[in-house]
Protein backbone atom coordinates (compact mmCIF):
# COMPACT_ATOMS: atom_id res chain seq x y z
CA UNK A 1 0.00 0.00 0.00
CA UNK A 2 1.27 4.01 -1.12
CA UNK A 3 1.91 5.36 2.56
CA UNK A 4 -0.75 7.47 3.53
CA UNK A 5 0.13 10.99 2.74
CA UNK A 6 0.53 9.88 -1.21
CA UNK A 7 -2.80 8.57 -1.06
CA UNK A 8 -4.67 11.33 0.63
CA UNK A 9 -2.62 13.84 -1.91
CA UNK A 10 -4.42 11.80 -4.85
CA UNK A 11 -7.95 12.42 -2.96
CA UNK A 12 -9.39 15.70 -4.52
CA UNK A 13 -10.07 17.19 -0.84
CA UNK A 14 -6.94 17.09 -0.01
CA UNK A 15 -4.88 17.88 -2.94
CA UNK A 16 -4.52 21.26 -2.17
CA UNK A 17 -2.97 20.90 1.87
CA UNK A 18 0.71 21.74 2.11
CA UNK A 19 3.09 18.92 2.54
CA UNK A 20 3.50 19.66 6.42
CA UNK A 21 -0.34 19.27 6.90
CA UNK A 22 -0.90 16.39 4.66
CA UNK A 23 1.66 15.06 6.67
CA UNK A 24 0.07 15.46 9.71
CA UNK A 25 -3.47 14.10 8.68
CA UNK A 26 -1.73 11.09 7.33
CA UNK A 27 0.01 10.60 10.74
CA UNK A 28 -3.69 10.19 12.41
CA UNK A 29 -5.14 7.70 10.08
CA UNK A 30 -4.52 3.76 10.84
CA UNK A 31 -4.29 1.73 7.49
CA UNK A 32 -6.01 -1.26 7.63
CA UNK A 33 -6.35 -4.05 5.50
CA UNK A 34 -9.29 -6.52 5.02
CA UNK A 35 -10.19 -9.78 3.04
CA UNK A 36 -13.24 -10.36 0.72
CA UNK A 37 -16.03 -11.09 3.20
CA UNK A 38 -14.70 -9.65 6.41
CA UNK A 39 -17.45 -7.45 8.01
CA UNK A 40 -16.23 -3.93 8.92
CA UNK A 41 -18.84 -2.99 11.25
CA UNK A 42 -22.26 -4.35 11.89
CA UNK A 43 -25.31 -2.46 12.66
CA UNK A 44 -25.86 -1.88 16.27
CA UNK A 45 -22.26 -1.76 17.38
CA UNK A 46 -20.85 1.02 19.26
CA UNK A 47 -18.18 2.61 16.93
CA UNK A 48 -16.29 5.71 16.67
CA UNK A 49 -14.33 5.21 13.77
CA UNK A 50 -14.32 6.56 10.18
CA UNK A 51 -12.55 4.98 7.31
CA UNK A 52 -11.59 6.41 4.08
CA UNK A 53 -11.45 3.58 1.40
CA UNK A 54 -8.49 3.72 -0.89
CA UNK A 55 -9.04 0.40 -2.68
CA UNK A 56 -11.40 -2.25 -2.99
CA UNK A 57 -15.32 -2.26 -2.62
CA UNK A 58 -17.68 -2.07 0.63
CA UNK A 59 -20.90 -2.93 0.53
CA UNK A 60 -23.33 -1.37 3.00
CA UNK A 61 -26.61 -3.42 4.47
CA UNK A 62 -29.53 -2.60 6.02
CA UNK A 63 -31.11 -5.39 8.35
CA UNK A 64 -34.91 -5.60 7.05
CA UNK A 65 -37.66 -6.40 9.56
CA UNK A 66 -37.12 -10.22 8.17
CA UNK A 67 -34.08 -10.03 9.62
CA UNK A 68 -32.03 -10.55 6.08
CA UNK A 69 -29.95 -8.14 5.18
CA UNK A 70 -30.15 -6.19 2.07
CA UNK A 71 -27.35 -4.39 0.14
CA UNK A 72 -28.24 -0.43 -0.03
CA UNK A 73 -25.15 1.05 -1.31
CA UNK A 74 -21.49 -0.01 -2.78
CA UNK A 75 -18.49 2.47 -1.77
CA UNK A 76 -14.66 2.73 -3.35
CA UNK A 77 -11.54 4.08 -3.45
CA UNK A 78 -12.46 8.00 -1.78
CA UNK A 79 -15.66 7.43 -0.17
CA UNK A 80 -15.78 7.28 3.51
CA UNK A 81 -17.86 5.12 5.95
CA UNK A 82 -18.52 5.24 9.02
CA UNK A 83 -18.46 8.76 9.83
CA UNK A 84 -22.00 9.35 11.19
CA UNK A 85 -21.07 7.43 14.28
CA UNK A 86 -17.55 8.93 14.50
CA UNK A 87 -19.00 12.64 14.99
CA UNK A 88 -22.38 11.95 16.44
CA UNK A 89 -21.86 9.37 19.10
CA UNK A 90 -24.23 6.59 18.32
CA UNK A 91 -24.65 2.74 17.60
CA UNK A 92 -23.55 1.92 14.04
CA UNK A 93 -26.36 2.30 11.08
CA UNK A 94 -25.26 0.00 8.86
CA UNK A 95 -23.50 -3.43 8.47
CA UNK A 96 -20.72 -2.19 6.35
CA UNK A 97 -18.69 -5.48 5.00
CA UNK A 98 -15.66 -6.14 2.31
CA UNK A 99 -16.84 -7.13 -1.50
CA UNK A 100 -13.45 -7.63 -2.24
CA UNK A 101 -10.14 -7.72 -0.53
CA UNK A 102 -9.93 -3.79 1.01
CA UNK A 103 -7.58 -1.25 2.12
CA UNK A 104 -8.43 1.80 4.00
CA UNK A 105 -7.57 4.57 6.57
CA UNK A 106 -9.47 4.30 10.10
CA UNK A 107 -9.83 7.35 12.23
CA UNK A 108 -11.27 7.68 15.79
CA UNK A 109 -13.71 10.53 17.23
CA UNK A 110 -10.56 11.42 19.73
CA UNK A 111 -8.02 11.34 17.10
CA UNK A 112 -10.02 13.65 15.19
CA UNK A 113 -10.50 15.70 18.32
CA UNK A 114 -6.59 15.85 18.99
CA UNK A 115 -6.21 16.71 15.38
CA UNK A 116 -9.06 19.81 15.57
CA UNK A 117 -6.89 21.16 18.45
CA UNK A 118 -2.80 20.99 16.92
CA UNK A 119 -3.26 21.04 13.30
CA UNK A 120 -6.76 22.62 12.96
CA UNK A 121 -5.82 23.27 8.76
CA UNK A 122 -5.81 19.04 8.53
CA UNK A 123 -8.93 18.99 10.83
CA UNK A 124 -10.53 21.62 8.52
CA UNK A 125 -10.03 20.37 5.42
CA UNK A 126 -10.83 16.26 6.55
CA UNK A 127 -14.40 18.14 7.80
CA UNK A 128 -14.76 19.87 4.85
CA UNK A 129 -14.62 16.36 2.66
CA UNK A 130 -16.99 15.01 5.65
CA UNK A 131 -19.59 17.78 5.20
CA UNK A 132 -19.45 17.17 0.86
CA UNK A 133 -20.16 13.53 1.39
CA UNK A 134 -22.84 14.25 4.31
CA UNK A 135 -24.51 17.27 1.87
CA UNK A 136 -24.46 14.94 -1.15
CA UNK A 137 -26.15 12.13 1.01
CA UNK A 138 -28.78 13.96 2.35
CA UNK A 139 -29.96 15.10 -0.99
CA UNK A 140 -29.43 11.58 -2.44
CA UNK A 141 -31.54 10.27 0.36
CA UNK A 142 -34.41 12.88 0.42
CA UNK A 143 -34.38 12.18 -2.85
CA UNK A 144 -35.33 8.38 -2.35
CA UNK A 145 -37.82 9.04 0.26
CA UNK A 146 -40.13 11.29 -1.58
CA UNK A 147 -39.40 8.60 -4.57
CA UNK A 148 -40.59 6.18 -1.82
CA UNK A 149 -43.42 7.96 -0.58
CA UNK A 150 -44.56 7.95 -4.14
CA UNK A 151 -46.53 11.38 -5.88
CA UNK A 152 -49.78 10.81 -4.18
CA UNK A 153 -48.68 8.70 -0.59
CA UNK A 154 -51.48 8.16 2.00
CA UNK A 155 -50.49 9.67 5.18
CA UNK A 156 -48.21 7.83 6.83
CA UNK A 157 -44.81 9.08 8.84
CA UNK A 158 -42.73 11.72 6.83
CA UNK A 159 -46.07 13.26 5.62
CA UNK A 160 -47.08 16.18 7.37
CA UNK A 161 -50.88 16.01 8.27
CA UNK A 162 -52.71 18.05 5.79
CA UNK A 163 -54.08 20.13 8.80
CA UNK A 164 -50.61 21.18 9.72
CA UNK A 165 -49.43 21.22 5.82
CA UNK A 166 -51.17 24.80 4.60
CA UNK A 167 -49.27 25.81 1.16
CA UNK A 168 -46.34 28.10 1.39
CA UNK A 169 -47.74 30.57 -0.27
CA UNK A 170 -49.82 30.83 2.49
CA UNK A 171 -47.63 30.90 5.36
CA UNK A 172 -46.09 34.04 6.34
CA UNK A 173 -42.13 34.39 4.85
CA UNK A 174 -39.13 36.63 6.52
CA UNK B 1 -29.32 35.61 28.83
CA UNK B 2 -28.15 36.92 25.19
CA UNK B 3 -27.45 34.63 22.15
CA UNK B 4 -24.37 32.64 23.22
CA UNK B 5 -25.54 31.79 26.38
CA UNK B 6 -28.14 30.49 25.41
CA UNK B 7 -26.70 28.18 23.02
CA UNK B 8 -23.92 27.21 25.74
CA UNK B 9 -26.86 26.33 28.17
CA UNK B 10 -29.39 24.90 26.19
CA UNK B 11 -27.40 22.84 23.06
CA UNK B 12 -24.92 20.86 22.98
CA UNK B 13 -22.27 23.35 21.78
CA UNK B 14 -22.25 24.05 26.13
CA UNK B 15 -18.29 22.29 25.62
CA UNK B 16 -17.29 24.56 23.09
CA UNK B 17 -14.68 27.47 23.83
CA UNK B 18 -17.60 30.56 24.94
CA UNK B 19 -15.12 33.07 23.16
CA UNK B 20 -15.61 31.16 20.02
CA UNK B 21 -19.61 30.63 20.49
CA UNK B 22 -19.46 34.71 21.38
CA UNK B 23 -17.75 35.06 18.00
CA UNK B 24 -20.21 32.53 16.29
CA UNK B 25 -22.91 34.76 17.41
CA UNK B 26 -21.21 37.83 16.03
CA UNK B 27 -21.27 36.23 12.48
CA UNK B 28 -24.91 36.12 12.55
CA UNK B 29 -28.18 38.36 12.88
CA UNK B 30 -30.27 37.42 15.63
CA UNK B 31 -34.20 36.65 14.97
CA UNK B 32 -37.42 35.90 16.29
CA UNK B 33 -39.77 33.67 14.26
CA UNK B 34 -43.16 32.51 15.28
CA UNK B 35 -44.45 28.96 13.86
CA UNK B 36 -45.38 29.02 10.36
CA UNK B 37 -42.69 31.48 9.35
CA UNK B 38 -41.33 30.41 6.05
CA UNK B 39 -37.04 30.64 5.83
CA UNK B 40 -36.27 29.65 3.03
CA UNK B 41 -38.21 28.60 0.03
CA UNK B 42 -37.64 25.76 -2.57
CA UNK B 43 -36.46 26.67 -6.00
CA UNK B 44 -35.13 30.00 -4.90
CA UNK B 45 -31.59 30.79 -4.28
CA UNK B 46 -29.77 29.37 -1.60
CA UNK B 47 -27.65 31.85 -0.06
CA UNK B 48 -28.63 32.23 3.35
CA UNK B 49 -28.49 29.36 6.44
CA UNK B 50 -29.52 29.30 9.57
CA UNK B 51 -28.63 28.38 12.98
CA UNK B 52 -31.62 27.07 15.39
CA UNK B 53 -30.67 28.53 19.14
CA UNK B 54 -33.89 27.78 20.63
CA UNK B 55 -37.51 25.96 19.59
CA UNK B 56 -37.80 23.90 16.29
CA UNK B 57 -38.59 24.18 12.24
CA UNK B 58 -38.41 21.42 9.67
CA UNK B 59 -37.14 21.04 6.22
CA UNK B 60 -40.16 20.32 3.50
CA UNK B 61 -40.58 19.54 0.02
CA UNK B 62 -43.93 20.71 -1.38
CA UNK B 63 -46.35 18.49 -3.49
CA UNK B 64 -49.94 17.74 -4.11
CA UNK B 65 -50.99 15.89 -1.62
CA UNK B 66 -49.04 17.95 1.17
CA UNK B 67 -45.83 18.65 2.43
CA UNK B 68 -43.38 15.77 2.96
CA UNK B 69 -41.39 16.13 5.67
CA UNK B 70 -37.41 15.88 5.44
CA UNK B 71 -35.67 16.22 7.75
CA UNK B 72 -37.11 17.93 11.51
CA UNK B 73 -33.91 20.40 12.77
CA UNK B 74 -33.18 20.75 16.38
CA UNK B 75 -32.07 23.64 18.46
CA UNK B 76 -28.00 24.26 17.69
CA UNK B 77 -28.50 22.61 14.64
CA UNK B 78 -27.93 24.58 11.20
CA UNK B 79 -29.92 24.07 8.50
CA UNK B 80 -28.99 25.83 4.64
CA UNK B 81 -25.34 25.69 5.24
CA UNK B 82 -25.00 23.57 1.63
CA UNK B 83 -24.72 26.84 0.77
CA UNK B 84 -21.77 27.37 1.69
CA UNK B 85 -20.67 24.42 -1.11
CA UNK B 86 -22.54 24.96 -3.68
CA UNK B 87 -24.43 27.06 -6.19
CA UNK B 88 -27.47 25.76 -6.79
CA UNK B 89 -31.64 26.29 -6.01
CA UNK B 90 -33.07 25.74 -2.35
CA UNK B 91 -34.08 21.91 -2.94
CA UNK B 92 -36.58 22.21 0.02
CA UNK B 93 -38.32 24.61 2.22
CA UNK B 94 -37.80 25.37 5.69
CA UNK B 95 -40.71 26.77 7.81
CA UNK B 96 -40.75 27.11 11.61
CA UNK B 97 -43.12 24.62 14.34
CA UNK B 98 -42.93 26.33 17.20
CA UNK B 99 -41.91 29.85 18.80
CA UNK B 100 -38.05 30.12 17.94
CA UNK B 101 -35.20 31.93 18.14
CA UNK B 102 -32.34 31.51 15.46
CA UNK B 103 -29.30 32.93 13.71
CA UNK B 104 -29.35 34.19 9.92
CA UNK B 105 -25.58 33.81 8.27
CA UNK B 106 -25.52 35.00 4.54
CA UNK B 107 -23.55 32.79 2.23
CA UNK B 108 -20.87 35.74 2.27
CA UNK B 109 -20.13 35.30 5.86
CA UNK B 110 -19.64 31.74 5.96
CA UNK B 111 -17.06 31.58 3.47
CA UNK B 112 -15.88 34.61 5.16
CA UNK B 113 -15.48 32.58 8.51
CA UNK B 114 -14.07 29.55 6.50
CA UNK B 115 -11.35 31.03 4.75
CA UNK B 116 -10.59 32.66 7.41
CA UNK B 117 -9.16 29.18 9.60
CA UNK B 118 -8.63 29.02 13.11
CA UNK B 119 -11.18 28.30 15.94
CA UNK B 120 -14.39 30.26 14.53
CA UNK B 121 -13.56 27.91 11.09
CA UNK B 122 -13.20 24.68 13.03
CA UNK B 123 -16.96 25.33 15.07
CA UNK B 124 -18.55 26.46 12.14
CA UNK B 125 -17.72 23.27 9.85
CA UNK B 126 -17.83 21.23 12.92
CA UNK B 127 -21.36 22.71 13.83
CA UNK B 128 -22.47 21.65 9.72
CA UNK B 129 -20.94 18.22 9.97
CA UNK B 130 -23.29 17.72 13.02
CA UNK B 131 -26.22 18.92 11.99
CA UNK B 132 -25.92 17.00 8.22
CA UNK B 133 -24.99 14.18 10.22
CA UNK B 134 -28.16 14.31 12.66
CA UNK B 135 -30.66 15.27 10.05
CA UNK B 136 -29.08 12.62 7.64
CA UNK B 137 -30.01 9.74 10.64
CA UNK B 138 -33.18 11.87 10.86
CA UNK B 139 -34.20 11.09 7.32
CA UNK B 140 -32.81 7.68 7.07
CA UNK B 141 -35.46 6.61 9.71
CA UNK B 142 -38.04 7.84 7.52
CA UNK B 143 -37.06 6.49 4.87
CA UNK B 144 -36.14 2.57 6.82
CA UNK B 145 -40.01 3.52 7.54
CA UNK B 146 -41.02 4.06 4.29
CA UNK B 147 -38.97 0.98 3.03
CA UNK B 148 -40.88 -1.27 5.88
CA UNK B 149 -37.00 -1.61 6.76
CA UNK B 150 -36.50 -2.12 10.65
CA UNK B 151 -36.66 1.16 12.44
CA UNK B 152 -33.55 1.55 14.11
CA UNK B 153 -31.82 1.10 10.90
CA UNK B 154 -30.04 3.93 9.12
CA UNK B 155 -28.92 4.12 5.57
CA UNK B 156 -25.78 5.11 3.79
CA UNK B 157 -25.34 6.94 -0.08
CA UNK B 158 -28.39 5.47 -2.16
CA UNK B 159 -26.51 5.72 -4.88
CA UNK B 160 -26.76 2.12 -6.73
CA UNK B 161 -30.23 1.74 -5.00
CA UNK B 162 -31.96 4.79 -6.23
CA UNK B 163 -33.50 3.15 -9.65
CA UNK B 164 -34.33 0.23 -8.24
CA UNK B 165 -36.19 1.51 -5.31
CA UNK B 166 -38.25 4.15 -7.95
CA UNK B 167 -39.11 1.04 -9.96
CA UNK B 168 -40.32 -0.91 -7.10
CA UNK B 169 -42.65 2.32 -6.19
CA UNK B 170 -43.84 2.29 -9.49
CA UNK B 171 -44.46 -1.88 -9.45
CA UNK B 172 -46.11 -1.25 -5.66
CA UNK B 173 -48.78 1.56 -7.37
CA UNK B 174 -49.52 -0.15 -10.44
CA UNK B 175 -50.35 -3.37 -8.18
CA UNK B 176 -52.66 -1.51 -6.31
CA UNK B 177 -54.48 0.30 -9.10
CA UNK B 178 -54.95 -3.13 -10.08
CA UNK B 179 -59.15 -3.79 -10.89
CA UNK B 180 -60.63 -5.07 -7.64
CA UNK B 181 -58.17 -3.85 -5.25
Amino acid sequence: MSPPHEALRAHRGFARLDAATLQALAACLRPRTYARGDIIFRHGDPGDELFVVLEGSLSVQLRGSDRRHREVSTLGPGDVVGELACIDPAPRAATVLARTDVKVLALTRDTLGALLAHVPAAAQALLHELLRGLVARLDSTDDLLLAQLGPAAPTRSGVVPRADAAPIAQRRTV
Amino acid sequence: MNLAQRLLVGTDLRATDPTLVEALVACGEGMRAGPGTVLLTEGRRADTCFLLVEGGAELVHERASGAVRLRVVAPGEMFGHECAMRLVPQRWSAWVTAPSTLLRYERAALEAVLRGGGGLASVLLGRMVVSAARQLRGVNLRLSDALEVERAVSVTPPRTTKLEVARTAADEARHWRRPGR
